[in-house]
């Protein structure tokens, strides 16, 4: 018994040493977004959207949509570390509303997260 | 895989009942294995309809932890049927090593990695023990359920010897079980309060059944030992091993669900 004891005093002493550390989850999380919601891109071309954690370039993209419902064609490529999600427009965005729906897997473990970002080009 | 080692002494021929077992087992581990690879790249596409994509079954495989992970075991899988084709001896040591690594393979995947760093690499290892514990465990149940009934003058031999490597294996899956609970679910109100932590509570709760019902087994060795009615007695100890066994059961199906659920730290 004395043995049973000690080592679950031990095991209990690590965890409370060790903390409980709310780090990352492995599900990405949009951090942060250009254009940010409601907002409006710093470039015509080019979309920049970053999560919480490293994702899947084979399997995460977005899709953009305009005004009017129509889909703008546009490739997108990982980077920042596999952190962010670059999502280039073939042509510079005309002036109007836009909504871009993301889907992200992570890289760790494959949960997918998605949303979208509704913004405007003046 | 672990039973014939310490339970039956060297020459002790495995029965037809355990090599079908193997079989058996060997076949549904690769086909549930396929199974969690198709539906978990149905979740990475966004829908049922993406399984059938082969491009993005590829892409799952490659591009991520779980899918690599994954893919080793399908082939550990194989690997194992191989083996089985042919007759083996009682004591398998390749087979034990295959078994032992598809068990401890599934802590590379799931939460088993939260929180991350160090405290994530503990975790990890904590539960490839509680795994193997838990497969020890299990598996010696139906190696007794399926072979209890044979046992005859042998029977209390094979049962003290379950039951010393038991006591060692459940010390082991309680410890680690404790450990990842206090870092997955982190405070008593997580427990009643998430759906995670109500889950994690009936997986304990059958668990500690198997623990009463593996006291009872005690009992009935000591009878056996003492020289009472071997056909009674050994049919009490059939009906109580699978009894236990089929809460082994209960308590994987309990752990897939837990496996879908997210734990509180992730929250």
């Amino acid at each position: 018994m004395k043995t049973v004891q000690t080592l679950a005093s031990a095991a209990l002493a690590l965890t409370f040493a060790l903390g409980f550390a709310a780090e990352a989850s492995a599900h990405a999380k949009l951090v942060k977004s250009d254009p940010a919601e409601k907002g409006q891109p710093t470039d015509k071309k080019n979309l920049e959207l970053t999560f919480s954690e490293a994702i899947s370039g084979k399997l995460s993209g977005a899709e953009l949509k305009d005004a009017k419902g129509a889909k703008v064609a546009t490739t997108s490529m990982v980077d920042q570390d596999n952190k962010g999600l670059m999502v280039m427009a073939k042509e510079p965005l005309k002036p109007g509303d836009y909504k871009l729906a993301w889907h992200a897997v992570a890289s760790d473990d494959g949960h997918r997260t998605t949303g979208t970002v509704t913004f405007s080009v003046k | 895989m672990a039973f014939p080692f310490y339970a039956w002494e060297r020459d002790h021929a495995a029965p037809p009942s355990f090599r079908k077992a193997l079989r058996w087992s060997g076949v549904l581990t690769l086909v549930s294995a396929w199974a969690v690879l198709v539906m978990m790249t149905a979740g990475m596409g966004g829908g049922l309809a993406s399984a059938a994509d082969l491009s993005l079954l590829m892409a799952a495989v490659s591009d991520t932890q779980f899918g690599r992970v994954w893919m080793v075991r399908i082939l550990l899988a194989v690997a194992v049927l191989a083996l089985i084709v042919k007759p083996r001896p009682a004591r398998d040591w390749p087979m034990l090593a295959l078994s032992g690594l598809l068990l401890v393979s599934v802590a590379l995947t799931g939460h088993s990695a939260l929180p991350g760093g160090v405290p994530g690499l503990l975790h990890q290892g904590a539960d490839a023990v509680h795994l193997l514990a838990a497969g020890w465990w299990v598996g010696g149940l139906l190696a007794l359920a399926l072979t209890a009934r044979a046992l005859g003058g042998e029977a209390h031999h094979v049962l003290e010897r379950f039951s010393g490597v038991g006591y060692g294996a459940v010390a082991a899956i309680v410890l680690t079980g404790l450990f990842k609970s206090l870092l997955l679910v982190q405070t008593l109100s997580g427990v009643d309060a998430t759906a995670y932590g109500l889950t994690l509570l009936l997986k304990v709760a059958l668990a500690a059944a198997m623990g009463l019902l593996a006291l009872s087994n005690n009992r009935i060795s000591r009878r056996l030992k003492a020289g009472a009615d071997q056909a009674l007695w050994l049919g009490r100890l059939q009906h109580s091993v699978t009894l236990e066994f089929a809460l082994g059961m209960a308590v994987l199906a309990v752990v897939g669900a837990l496996g879908a659920l997210s734990p509180p730290i992730s929250q």
